[in-house]
């Protein structure tokens, strides 16, 4: 096996390819409207692999489409190889997208590969709306984009019914890879796969990485996988990030509770974690014991998103704490960021001796019964 | 069968666990006891052909669930476990036939089951949540209609005690209010809430069985988590006996006492969850082991299975893993393998099941 894969090759100074500023994004009208990014802020090095990770609703997809200008964002702006693509109309927002230098790769390929299609017709169609017209040069890209995911030309003629599920996520990305795109927003690329599969495609894109240079988001909540292959991992929760910064700083010690609520839930063979999810997250009989104005404050709408769920919500939490730098490289939006780790040590602790205090009690009983 | 001597009470004899349910709260959490060695459900070669036996699917399966256990089923996508549970639920898809072997559940054989001896089965004894939780709920109906539907239905409650035990159930599997998840209609509840309204209609008439066919796949981290720590409440609680069908190691790993490991419609390991994990004997075990998400949280190569596992209904001499396997000798295809015997309740597949550990052992390090 080689050796772990190089250092991001992003520098500080680096212009990013691409960079949110303060997207919101509204989704839906009239008293249907629901705001689905609140102020996003986030930026793409070239050549940088970038795990956004979320739970369903927190606007991962709706983050990804807006940057594909697939909708119209209501503030904010999302800047591309310096061109300011939010602001395109008509158009020039159809000739940026046909320039096929942003691609998106869908989770499910089964329904985002059209079923009337061969490979052949899937992988070539970018290259044609690019304005190319030369059918053997159409031809050659094609097979060259196929060869970059591992596939060989046999499946040109054969439509995405007639082969594996693994196969057809390899094409998704061969489509993607056609119109040499400078980024890849993948789309929680590996949610249908099973493990062996999953591994592949990642590892793939890993290397696409490194022989195309492309810079890559991956959407997805499987974070132990992420962690294999990201630079950097983004959190974002109901439509707000709450943690970005360099995947192993994150994993090692998360800033923000939402993260350790995720990484304590990721399944594990090994049992050796050190909180639980059960820890993390406020519970009933807890909710029932808080003030009721605190309560009242915690689940109001300038709450912090987190605060409904959160163990270690507090009265400042009653507002939404900004996204703020916490080290180097580093950003999280959580008013107790430097005190909840303490504080949920404590909560385990706790929990240990009651459970112990349980067992014991629970012995009384049987012995009684006997 | 007539339906008179499915009602009879001997039905309810074979299994302890309906016989003291109501005392049964305390029951302890962990593995069943020596007490409880009779299987609930037990498969015994079990065969499935698929587009109307043209191809078999399913291999000669052997496994049993004892009453209160949770034994998981693991293997890649098209290895036969969903059409497995399947038929120990009765509900196999159009063109699968059982061509050999049996399913017996409480001393009943399931194989020849009437449609009427099908109906007295599900709910009452046995319970079923899949995937996708929304396909099986009507979608213009409220859940705590549908919930309480199923409680007038199978116990005869009138409507105002229907409702009542509705409530209480969906109280029973963690929605947060209750009274008001029950006028909502599936639209209005997340895929984690409608999970947990399926898991309360499964067991709504206390069945010993629950089977979950990928129950959790496509729930959230966070939200799975919170499933996998229900259905262990409920195994404590009630003493419920879980067949819980994933293709995540992880997840099996987490919640299960046992694990059968399938292989292009084959078992090919099988026995205690931390034996499997600690000590896995066949080289597909281990590979899975390898790419599963095993918590590591660092950056690392991400391995593979090498290979394309067979076709479905491919007739293969010898083992069915031997192409894509590391380790495979002669011996390994020269006829069929049988199981052994490496340690108590641990069956293996494999010719090389003693060496192989060690290879195991050699290669984590």
């Amino acid at each position: 096996m080689t050796a772990p894969a190089p250092a991001p090759l992003i520098s500080p100074q680096d212009a990013p390819l691409l960079a949110v500023e303060s997207l919101d994004v509204i989704l839906g009208r009239g008293w249907r409207a629901t705001q689905v990014l609140s102020g996003v802020d986030l930026a793409i090095g070239p050549g940088e692999i970038v795990g956004l990770v979320g739970e369903t609703g927190s606007g991962k997809t709706t983050l990804a489409r807006t940057v594909a200008g697939l909708v119209s964002p209501a503030g904010g702006r999302v800047v591309f190889e310096g061109t300011t693509i939010s602001a395109l109309r008509r158009g020039a927002r159809r000739a940026e997208r046909r320039r096929g230098h942003l691609q998106l790769v869908f989770q499910d390929p089964l329904r985002s590969l059209d079923p009337d299609m061969t490979v052949a017709g899937i992988v070539g169609e970018g290259v044609r709306l690019q304005g190319e017209t030369d059918g053997s040069e159409i031809r050659r890209r094609v097979v060259a984009a196929l060869g970059q995911v591992g596939l060989d030309d046999s499946l040109l003629p054969r439509t995405p019914a007639q082969i594996s599920g693994g196969q057809r996520q390899r094409v998704a990305i061969a489509r993607a890879l056609a119109t040499e795109p400078r980024l890849l927003i993948c789309d929680e690329p590996v949610s249908a796969l099973d493990a062996s599969n999953r591994n592949y495609i990642l590892r793939l894109l890993d290397q696409l990485r490194t022989s195309l240079g492309l810079s890559i988001v991956i959407i997805s909540h499987d974070l132990s996988s992420l962690a294999g292959i990201a630079d950097r991992i983004v959190v974002l929760y109901r439509g707000r990030i709450v943690e970005d910064g360099p995947v192993d700083q994150v994993f090692a010690a998360p800033r923000h509770p939402y993260t350790a609520l995720l990484m304590a839930s990721a399944p594990s063979v090994r049992h050796d974690r050190e909180l639980s999810p059960q820890q993390l997250t406020r519970t009933v009989a807890e909710a029932v014991a808080l003030p009721e104005d605190l309560l009242a404050g915690l689940g109001g709408p300038d709450a912090c998103v987190f605060a409904p769920r959160c163990a270690f919500a507090a009265a400042p939490c009653a507002t939404q704490p900004p996204l703020v730098p916490a080290g180097e490289r580093r950003s999280v939006a959580c008013h107790r960021h430097d005190e909840w780790m303490t504080l949920a040590r404590e909560r385990a602790a706790a929990r240990t001796s009651d459970r112990n205090g349980d067992r014991s009690r629970g012995r009384t009983t049987e012995g009684q019964l006997a | 069968m007539t339906i008179d001597n499915l009602k009879s009470p001997d039905l309810a004899a074979p299994h302890p666990a309906t016989a003291d349910r109501p005392a049964t709260a305390g029951r302890p959490a962990t593995a069943p006891s020596a007490a409880s060695t009779t299987d609930l459900l037990r498969l015994d070669d079990l065969h499935i052909s698929v587009h109307h036996g043209a191809a078999t699917a399913v291999r000669g399966i052997s496994l049993g669930v004892r009453p209160g256990e949770i034994v998981g089923l693991v293997g890649e996508s098209g290895s036969g476990k969903t059409l497995t549970c399947r038929a120990a639920l009765g509900v196999l898809p159009d063109g699968c036939i059982i061509d050999r072997g049996s399913i017996t559940f409480a001393g009943r054989d399931l194989t020849t089951l009437s449609r009427r001896g099908w109906e007295d089965v599900h709910g009452s004894h046995m319970g079923a949540v899949f995937q996708d939780p929304a396909s099986y709920l009507n979608p213009s109906i409220t859940v705590g209609h549908q919930l309480a539907e199923v409680l007038r239905v199978k116990l005869g409650l009138s409507r105002r005690a229907a409702r009542q035990r509705s409530v209480e159930l969906f109280t029973a599997v963690g929605l947060h209010q209750p009274e008001h998840v029950f006028h909502q209609i599936p639209a209005e509840l997340s895929g984690g809430m409608l999970q947990r309204v399926m898991i309360a209609i499964a067991i709504s008439c206390d069945p010993e069985l629950l089977v979950a066919d990928e129950a959790t796949t496509a729930l959230d981290v966070t939200i799975q988590a919170e499933v996998i720590e229900l259905l262990r409440r409920l195994r404590a609680e009630r003493g419920l006996a879980v067949l819980f069908v994933s293709h995540d190691l992880a997840v099996v790993a987490e919640l299960c006492d046992r694990v059968v490991v399938f292989y292009a419609g084959e078992v090919v390991e099988s026995g205690p969850a931390a034996e499997i994990i600690e000590r896995p004997r066949h080289p597909y075990t281990q590979a899975l082991l390898r790419v599963a998400s095993v918590g590591d949280f660092r950056r690392r190569e991400l391995e593979v299975i090498s290979g394309q596992p067979p076709q479905v209904g491919e007739d293969i001499t010898g083992c069915r893993f031997a192409a894509r396997c590391p380790a495979a000798a002669d011996a390994c295809r020269s006829g069929p393998i049988a199981p052994v015997t490496v340690d108590a309740q641990h069956e293996v597949r494999c010719v090389r099941a003693q060496e192989a550990w060690a290879a195991g052992e050699l290669a984590a390090r």
